[in-house]
């Protein structure tokens, strides 16, 4: 059993998630993802993408089979102890840039780091900015920067508290192809420098040349129990 | 970047929202604040000054006013009785009465008060020379310790008195002899503070110079030296035809001979005795009645600042639904969201009501100076009062309850569903 998950950082084992209890729900094929490596997750709208990327991240409790990441079984942890597992060693890219509105760049990506219980290290948080090259907007509001912007500062986020996985949802649907391209690059580029395993969920099939694993997800995951 | 400083920077960053709500605070604990501390101050005043005197006996009239005018100083006196009248009370081998005051009001300096008495005055208000000494013939006077800083006088210092009480020169005294400052009490906290203490003869003494001045115009320095033999240490019991205006009775024992002397020179006597403490009481329930819309207003004030903060959040959390769980994402449990939205709350609250505390001190501190000005009376605005800190409490109760149901419903963001929008 234990040679099946070796070589994983993220492994997932026959998960499934329903909405209502017996009622219809979505089945996922088996995924290992290691360190450093990428996965495509593609599927039109519908296809339970979002669902299966906030089961990765330990946002929904699967209705069955098991998650663990770098050995540990979200199924071990207590609820509140898995809020602050995801916070420590998950970099969320959401589809909507999400930020705390009050703050500034820099407080929104320390105010990351301090609810994963780590020291707000301003030169990293900087270094990471630089590395996005949007290094200049640190005392800048989120809501005064470009979409593009936002973008990147979301992937900043994902990337300041050094995650064991990050994921990714949609991150490319709203850019053109020159930013998209830019998007997917950083991305794994930042993935395989801290050596975390990447999982992007899309329908947006320009992605599809970046990453050698791909899983297409079919409408017809949507079974009836 | 703690729960708190996030709370904070949240606040601010709808600073109309947060001004509002943190304005409605302030109010309600600012009129509730105020409330007590002028009705702490008043009692304060009047209990201090009450000096354990039993009864007020003078001219017939208002019984309140007589009080006022005899033991506050305010108001005017009712008019005055003839020596011959009191002079039992007077008298210090009286078997039940251990200290008799004697008053003679209605002349002023500058505003300031000219009390003729006797030297018990200081007695029953506990008041010690902090220089000079006590008078020693007609016309010397010992300032009260606000009196003396505020009209600047010093021992030696010579003045003329004015008639009635209020400040203005056409009613100087211009011919009567000037009174001489031989003293300066040390500060006592009571009415002893705010006034000029003088021999009953000096008053005498002006008022004479008139009457002989409008009749024959020529005996001034007859009078002069006939001030001079006057024995301002007896007791008055020695002159006939003159009067006073009231006398302060302090009793020996119990309260039942103080009540049967009330009856008897109420029923027997063209004057009139009054008990203090009961007055008082009167008093504080007509006052207190104001005091009671006052504080209904406050609460009502506090509960649509419940109402401001608990909208304030309510209305703020559709907007900061996508904040809330990214929050959750971040690592942050239902429990740290609830704290946030109840950090608000409360901040919001506590903040308004210290506010509303030093507004209330200011106000209360204008209100001093108007009351100094007219009423010469002294208040305190710095002091702070126990209920004051229940005040604070109480705020922070406010802050809960306004916050508690938009907390329990950020702490519930379903995380999947408002991401997955």
């Amino acid at each position: 059993m234990a040679s099946v998950y070796f070589w994983g950082v993220l492994v997932t084992r026959d998960l499934s998630y329903s909405y209502r209890a017996g009622g219809a729900g979505f089945s996922f094929p088996d995924l290992s993802v290691g360190g450093g490596e990428g996965a495509l997750l593609l599927g039109p709208s519908g296809s339970g993408k979002s669902t299966w990327l906030h089961l990765l991240a330990g946002i929904l409790t699967p209705t069955g089979g098991r998650v663990t990441l770098d050995g540990t079984d979200y199924e071990s942890l207590a609820r509140g102890d898995l809020d602050r597992f995801r916070g420590r060693h998950i970099g969320l890219v959401l589809q909507r840039a999400y930020f705390v509105e009050a703050l500034n760049v820099v407080e929104n990506l320390s105010l990351a780091r301090k609810l994963a219980g780590l020291p707000p290290d301003r030169d990293f948080i900087q270094s990471v900015l630089d590395g996005l090259a949007i290094g200049q907007y640190g005392n800048r509001k989120p809501g005064e920067l470009s979409v593009g912007e936002q973008q990147r500062v979301t992937i900043a986020r994902a990337l300041v508290n050094r995650p064991k996985l990050i994921l990714a949802d949609e991150p490319t649907s709203a850019l053109d192809d020159a930013n998209a391209g830019r998007v997917s690059r950083l991305l794994r580029e930042r993935a395989a420098e801290l050596g975390a395993a990447l999982v992007v969920v899309t329908h947006d099939g320009r992605l599809r040349p970046d990453f050698s694993r791909i899983v297409e997800i079919e409408p017809a995951n949507v079974q009836n129990q | 970047m703690s729960l708190l400083s996030l709370a904070l920077r949240n606040l601010l960053y709808r600073p109309w929202t947060t001004a509002l709500s943190l304005i409605l605070a302030a109010l309600g604990a600012g009129l509730i604040s105020l409330i007590l501390l002028l009705s702490w101050q008043l009692e304060q005043q009047f209990d201090r000054n009450l000096a354990g005197i039993d009864l007020v006996v003078g001219a017939k009239g208002s019984p309140l006013q007589l009080m006022m005018s005899s033991m506050y100083h305010i108001s005017s006196p009712t008019g005055n009785v003839p020596l011959s009248g009191v002079k039992p009370f007077l008298n210090p081998k009286h078997p039940y009465i251990e200290l008799a005051v004697p008053l003679s009001l209605g002349d002023s300096y500058r505003g300031r008060r000219i009390v003729g008495t006797r030297a018990s005055f200081l007695e029953v208000y506990g008041a010690e020379l902090a220089s000079g000494e006590l008078w020693t013939a007609p016309m010397d006077v010992v300032a009260g310790a606000t009196a003396a800083r505020e009209l600047d006088l010093q021992v030696g210092d010579t003045f003329q008195s004015s008639h009635g009480l209020i400040e203005d020169d056409d009613l100087t005294h211009r011919d009567a002899p000037a009174f001489t400052v031989t003293g300066i009490l040390a500060p006592t906290g009571t009415v002893a503070d705010l006034i000029l203490l003088t021999p009953t003869e000096s008053l005498w003494a002006v008022h004479d110079t008139h009457d002989h001045e409008a009749a024959e115009g020529e005996e001034d320095h007859d009078h002069d030296h006939e001030h001079a033999a006057y024995d301002v240490s007896a007791p008055l019991t020695i002159y006939d035809d003159e009067s006073i205006t009231s006398i302060l009775l302090k009793f020996k024992g119990t309260s039942v001979v103080g009540l049967n002397m009330q009856r008897s020179i109420n029923e027997n006597t063209e004057m009139q005795a009054v008990t203090p403490s009961v007055q008082l009481t009167e008093l504080y329930s007509t006052v207190g009645q104001g005091e009671d819309v006052l504080r209904q207003l406050g609460y009502v004030v506090v509960v649509v600042s419940i109402l401001s903060i608990f909208i304030g959040l309510y209305s703020s959390l559709d907007r900061r639904r996508g904040e809330l769980a990214l929050l959750r994402t971040l690592g942050a449990g239902p429990g740290k969201l609830f704290g946030l939205l109840l950090m608000e709350g409360t901040i919001t609250a506590v903040a308004g009501a210290i506010l509303g505390l030093l507004a209330s001190h200011l106000g209360l501190w204008l209100v001093a100076r108007y009351f100094a000005r007219t009423y010469r009376y002294d208040f305190q605005s710095l002091v702070f009062l126990p209920g004051e800190a229940y005040l604070l409490l109480g705020a922070l109760i406010v802050g809960i309850v306004a916050a508690f149901i938009p907390a329990l419903r950020a702490s519930r963001t379903d995380v999947h569903r408002t991401l997955s929008r």
